[in-house]
């Protein structure tokens, strides 16, 4: 052995012990912690799908370094953090980790001034019945009328990574442009989730229609519409997308929790016709306002919500007596039945709104709040169920909190909630996922994961109009923006009475009153 | 360059006799330099003295977070790395004096480098640092027109391009096949464009066209159009963002400006015989545009801002008395105005003698420009006791002109003051990262953490909290005043205050004298003028003046009321315009007067003296 290769040894020696000395260490030596564990976003004792993205958290206890051990029967994962307290799990040690697992045990240990204190593990429990791999949702900022930077995103729910799918850069692509590019509601179809539609509201915009890979943007305000499509669904089987256009108005309150008040001046439900390329209306009428039109998985009943109590400009706090119902109607060989009472809630002093019917058909979750179809700053908003079978109404209180509980849609399966809440700070929605079983109980929510687990905490947007995807939204921003650049808007076809074109509005698009000019 | 001008010199002596030692002195190689120097000291006093207190607010107004995603949102589009940079010198505005310095030296700085390239013309060398130094002093294209991202953009691009017209004279020195450099010009621009923008083509087009490489000059401007097509789609931008980028939209609004000064100072180069008197002229020339600056930034509509921008300033420091001064010097006001000056009146106590002194007609800033509103508004809600809809319109303002550190602050204190504490975490968590209010947040920390202590040191937002509304009312232009300060939480004194003059705000005379018997009797040992003026006002329409024999009422206000009614009861068919118009200066502090001519906000023009 020569002395060269002594040296070499010597070396790969100190680097194997500085490896070694860097590797992922437990402590054994540490003290039982006297204070409670506080991590964001908190995961304890909620319930995942196995192919759930890394929970990633921050321990939020004070110290200067953090090892965080996650047991399932078969595998154990470490992660160590420095004094940021961010716990970020590989990928692939996650997915392995899941793979097997029915529960997750999770032991926190936190070091400061040099010694180490553990505190009481938590469980997280794994189930086998999937999440859809997409969400959508627009990022908007709370309570504003102006539009400023939006967009909205994609995320991979199993990676846990966020794409925009379209924003409005093309037309605020200046930091000090002032202007209303405003885009909404993202939706696809149930069977077929390539087939989507979304508003974007702007010069050459409309409805962007996407139908057999190919899009077309369409102008929703025909002939006597005071505005254009506001909230819309697709059929689950058929082309055929039913909407709203809502006149929308917005209040100011002085004081409180909410900063603004929305409410529908007036609202009819339309029938969009995406391979005839016709408009229809469904229920049209001033003796009351209907919104948030809603299929049922088969495709013969369209729910949605109605109020026959108009809002009346002037009287202070009117707008509190506008309590909307749920109702249906039934939907057969391209004919529309008689509109049928679900759910009565303005007899029982509240009102209803963005229904959502499960995959089974059996249950309408919606929200559920005392006045009102836009409860998204009502703190008094929660999460309810409609039996349909027993006919049976409940609040989930499994899933709710004391701050805007404002939004719920279901999973393909019908296993997840998606709610839209303001729990973190009554101001900001975020999502987050319910696990809801067999049994029609839901079960504690648990907050959409990002890799960044600070990413919410420092977001001063709000997640809004969330909806699930079987699919990868396929067109992309680029492919916007051509299509609305060539400003080849489709008029359809109207069928029925629509009377003479309305002056109310020249913008396809809900109209925004702004009564402070 | 000191050889020519001294040829020059010399043939000047030899065809005027007679020694012009001012114009030796102007030919001297000293000259330019005293023109540096005294640019030098006119930006530094203009910027770090006049403009000192516009430059605290241009720190109020910028943002810049230590983050990966507000980098990336910044960089990744056309000209997004000079924009990023301004944005972060921005945060150098919170030291006027600093910026002061470095502005003015940067701006000598950029003079002395167009010298190296144009020669000692200083109107043309000094062209750019004064139009730079516009961007600065004009508060609308920084503050309200919202493009304070861009107010170094130009002045980095221009630095950007000596360095690399430095660089390239200097390959040009000492590279043998040119072709290679013209080839490796081309591939830089290209490869800077995402970056920097226009400026990444701008130091290679000025040394091809000073070179004469027609071929190549072509060359690029062909490629410098496909990339803006290319990176436009890239970056889904407008194709006119990525031609302009890093200039801000809004410098199409000072064009006109531009155009005009250029339009004067142009003729007496061209026609003047401007070679023969050229150190003359340069001064000339050099006078009238730093003069045009001046004018520029003189005309009343960026006075008015200006006005606004002190007032903010003053109200969110609290000096009321300092801001019941500059309206006193104003000879009209604006609604923003006038509402700080509202503000400053309540906190001083001074409502009930002055609220209705209004100097008329309210003048606006311009026929199609809102934006001051904007800015004040969620100001003028927080002291009106209407946190939500303050925070609305803070909101309203992050949206419009972009997030700000006056936002991050405005919406921290809202959230302390409606005790939603987990807001205001979320908010500090932010200014945290923030360059410029990493302090501020340990500060507003502090305030979460022991709220008690915040209101001892900030005894007016206490105030503030407890002047809120009974109820959760409907905020719009259409709420009356009255509507609004009748609905109060709880009836303080000052509240009582309030009431009383939002019914005479109103000119509801009985919803007054309702509210006035329950005014503790000791509250007021002499009556203000504007209660006197209501019993006078409610007796003459009852007829029933002995009743005011019993009150404490002013005899010599009974009278001058008297006359002004009667004034207006003899006016018959008269324009109450014309008969407001003629009794204004005489009864124009006086309550009677804003009763008796319910359209005095419409009044035409008055002569307006000062007010008090």
């Amino acid at each position: 052995m020569t002395i060269q290769h002594i040296k070499c040894q010597l070396i790969l020696l100190l680097i194997t012990m500085i490896l070694v000395s860097c590797g992922e260490q437990v402590p054994t030596d540490f003290v039982e912690a006297k204070d409670s564990l506080r991590v964001y976003p908190d995961y304890r004792g909620v319930v995942v799908p196995k192919n759930i993205a890394p929970l990633n958290f921050q321990v939020r206890n004070e110290g200067d370094a953090y090892a965080v051990i996650v047991k399932s029967d078969k595998k154990e994962v470490i992660e160590l953090a420095n004094a940021t307290g961010k716990i970020q799990f590989d990928k692939e040690e996650w997915k392995e980790l899941l793979q097997e697992a029915s529960s997750l045990s999770v032991e926190v240990f936190v070091r400061q001034e040099k010694s180490w204190r553990r505190y009481t593990e938590f469980d997280i429990s794994v189930v086998s019945d999937s999440i859809d791999k997409f969400v959508t949702f627009r990022l908007i900022e709370p309570s504003y009328e102006n539009s400023s930077d939006i967009a909205i995103f994609q995320q991979d729910v199993e990676e846990g990574k966020m794409e925009k799918i379209v924003g409005n850069r093309y037309y605020v692509s200046n930091p000090g442009y002032r202007g209303a590019v405003c885009m909404n509601c993202h939706v696809a179809q149930l069977g077929n989730g390539e087939n989507t539609a979304f508003q974007y509201r702007c010069n050459g915009g409309g409805m962007i229609v996407t139908y057999n890979g190919e899009s077309k943007v369409v102008a929703t305000k025909v002939g006597d519409m005071p505005s254009g499509a506001v909230y819309e669904k697709w059929h689950p089987t058929l082309p055929l997308i039913a909407f709203s256009n809502n006149t929308v108005r917005q209040l100011f309150p002085s004081n409180g929790i909410a900063k603004i008040e929305v409410l529908d001046f007036r609202s009819d439900l339309l029938l969009y016709d995406v391979e005839k390329n016709t408009i229809r209306y469904v229920l049209k009428g001033d003796d009351a306002s209907e919104t948030y039109p809603v299929w049922s998985p088969d495709g013969k009943y369209l729910y949605y919500c109605s109020t026959d109590t108009p809002y009346v400009v002037g009287v202070a706090h009117q707008y509190e007596k506008q309590k909307y119902d749920l109702m249906r109607i039934a939907f057969e060989n391209d004919t529309f039945g008689v509109p049928e009472m679900v759910y009565n809630a303005s007899a029982h002093n509240h009102s209803v709104a963005k229904p959502r019917i499960s995959p089974d058909g059996r249950y309408v979750a919606m929200t559920v709040s005392k006045y009102g179809a836009y409860h998204y700053m009502h703190r008094s908003s929660d999460i309810a169920l409609f039996d349909l079978q027993e006919q049976k109404f409940r609040l989930l209180d499994e899933v709710n909190s004391p701050s805007a509980d404002g939004y719920v849609t279901w999973s393909s399966n019908g296993r997840w909630l998606m709610i839209g809440s303001r729990r973190d700070d009554d101001d900001h929605a975020r999502l987050f996922f319910s696990y809801f079983d067999e049994n029609g109980v839901a079960h504690k929510p648990f907050a959409l994961p990002h890799e960044d687990p600070l990413f919410d905490a420092y977001l001063l947007k709000s997640y809004n109009c969330p909806e699930f995807n079987t699919k990868q939204v396929l067109f992309s921003e680029g492919d916007i923006y051509k299509l609305i650049a060539r400003e080849a808007v489709v008029t359809p076809d109207t069928i029925g009475n629509f009377g003479e074109k309305s002056e109310a509005d020249g913008v396809s698009g809900a109209s925004i009153v702004d009564y402070r000019k | 360059m000191a050889q020519k001008r001294e040829k020059k010199v010399a043939q000047k002596k030899t065809t005027s006799p007679k020694t012009n030692r001012l114009r030796e002195f102007f030919a001297s190689d000293l000259f330019p330099w005293v023109a540096r120097g005294v640019f030098f000291l006119v930006a530094f006093i203009l910027l770090g003295f006049v403009y000192d207190d516009v430059l605290t607010q241009y720190f109020e107004r910028s943002y810049f977070l230590y983050d990966s995603e507000f980098a990336e949102e910044k960089i990744f589009r056309s000209g997004g790395l000079l924009v990023y940079v301004s944005l972060f010198l921005n945060q150098l505005f919170a030291y006027p004096l600093v910026t002061a310095l470095f502005v003015s030296s940067l701006l000598v700085f950029l003079q002395w480098g167009f010298s190296r390239w144009l020669g000692e013309n200083l109107f043309v060398t000094f062209l750019p640092s004064v139009l730079l130094l516009f961007y600065l002093l004009d508060v609308r294209y920084a503050i309200y027109w919202g493009a304070s991202a861009y107010l170094w953009t130009p002045l980095l691009g221009l630095l950007f391009t000596f360095g690399v017209l430095e660089l390239l004279r200097f390959c040009y020195d000492n590279c043998e096949k040119k072709s290679v450099l013209w080839i490796g010009e081309i591939f830089i621009s290209a490869l800077f464009f995402p970056l920097i923008g226009f400026f990444s083509f701008l130091p290679h087009i000025v040394f091809l066209v000073l070179k004469r490489k027609w071929f190549w000059l072509g060359l690029l401007l062909g490629l410098f159009f496909f990339e803006v097509w290319f990176v436009s789609d890239f970056y889904h931008e407008h194709y006119l963002y990525s031609v302009r980028a890093p200039f801000a939209q809004q410098d199409g609004r000072l064009f006109p400006w531009f155009a005009i000064v250029a339009s004067l100072i142009l003729p007496f180069l061209v026609f003047l015989n401007y070679n023969a008197k050229r150190a003359y002229w340069d001064v000339f020339a050099l006078f009238c545009l730093i003069s045009s600056l001046l004018v520029y930034v003189s005309l009343p509509a960026n006075v008015n801002f200006r006005t606004d921008m002190n007032l903010l300033c003053l109200t969110e420091k609290h000096e009321w008395k300092k801001v019941l001064e500059k309206v006193k010097r104003l000879e009209e006001l604006t609604h923003v105005q006038s509402s700080f000056r509202i503000i400053a009146l309540a906190n001083t106590g001074r409502l009930n003698s002055q609220l209705f002194n209004i100097p008329l007609p309210y003048k606006k800033h311009t026929e199609d420009d809102g934006s001051e509103l904007f800015v004040a508004t969620a100001y003028v809600q927080l002291y009106a006791s209407m946190f939500s809809v303050a925070s609305q319109m803070n909101m309203e303002q992050w949206t419009m002109f972009g997030p700000s550190n006056a936002g991050l602050k405005m919406f921290v204190l809202l959230s302390i003051l409606t005790d939603n504490d987990r807001l205001a975490r979320r908010y500090i968590g932010v200014m945290k990262k923030s360059a410029g209010l990493s302090d501020e947040a340990e500060k507003c920390e502090n305030w979460v953490n022991d709220k008690p202590s915040f209101f001892q040191q900030r005894p007016e937002f206490m105030s503030l909290k407890n002047n809120q509304f009974v109820e959760n009312l409907d905020v719009n232009a259409k709420s009356h005043l009255a509507y609004l300060l009748l609905s109060y939480r709880k009836l303080t004194e000052e509240n009582m205050e309030r009431r009383l003059l939002a019914n005479l705000y109103i000119r509801s005379l009985d919803g007054f004298l309702q509210d006035f018997s329950m005014v503790r009797p000791d509250q007021y040992p002499v009556w203000p003028q504007y209660f006197q003026e209501a019993f006078i006002l409610k007796a003459l329409a009852t007829n029933d003046l002995e009743r005011l024999a019993k009150l404490p009422i002013n005899k010599d206000l009974i009278h001058k009321v008297r006359m002004l009614v009667g004034v207006v009861q003899r006016a018959g068919d008269e324009n109450l315009t014309s008969v407001a118009r003629r009794v204004y200066p005489k009864y124009r502090n006086m309550y009677s007067f804003y009763y008796l001519f319910p359209d005095w906000e419409t009044l035409p023009n008055l002569e307006v003296e000062k007010h008090e």
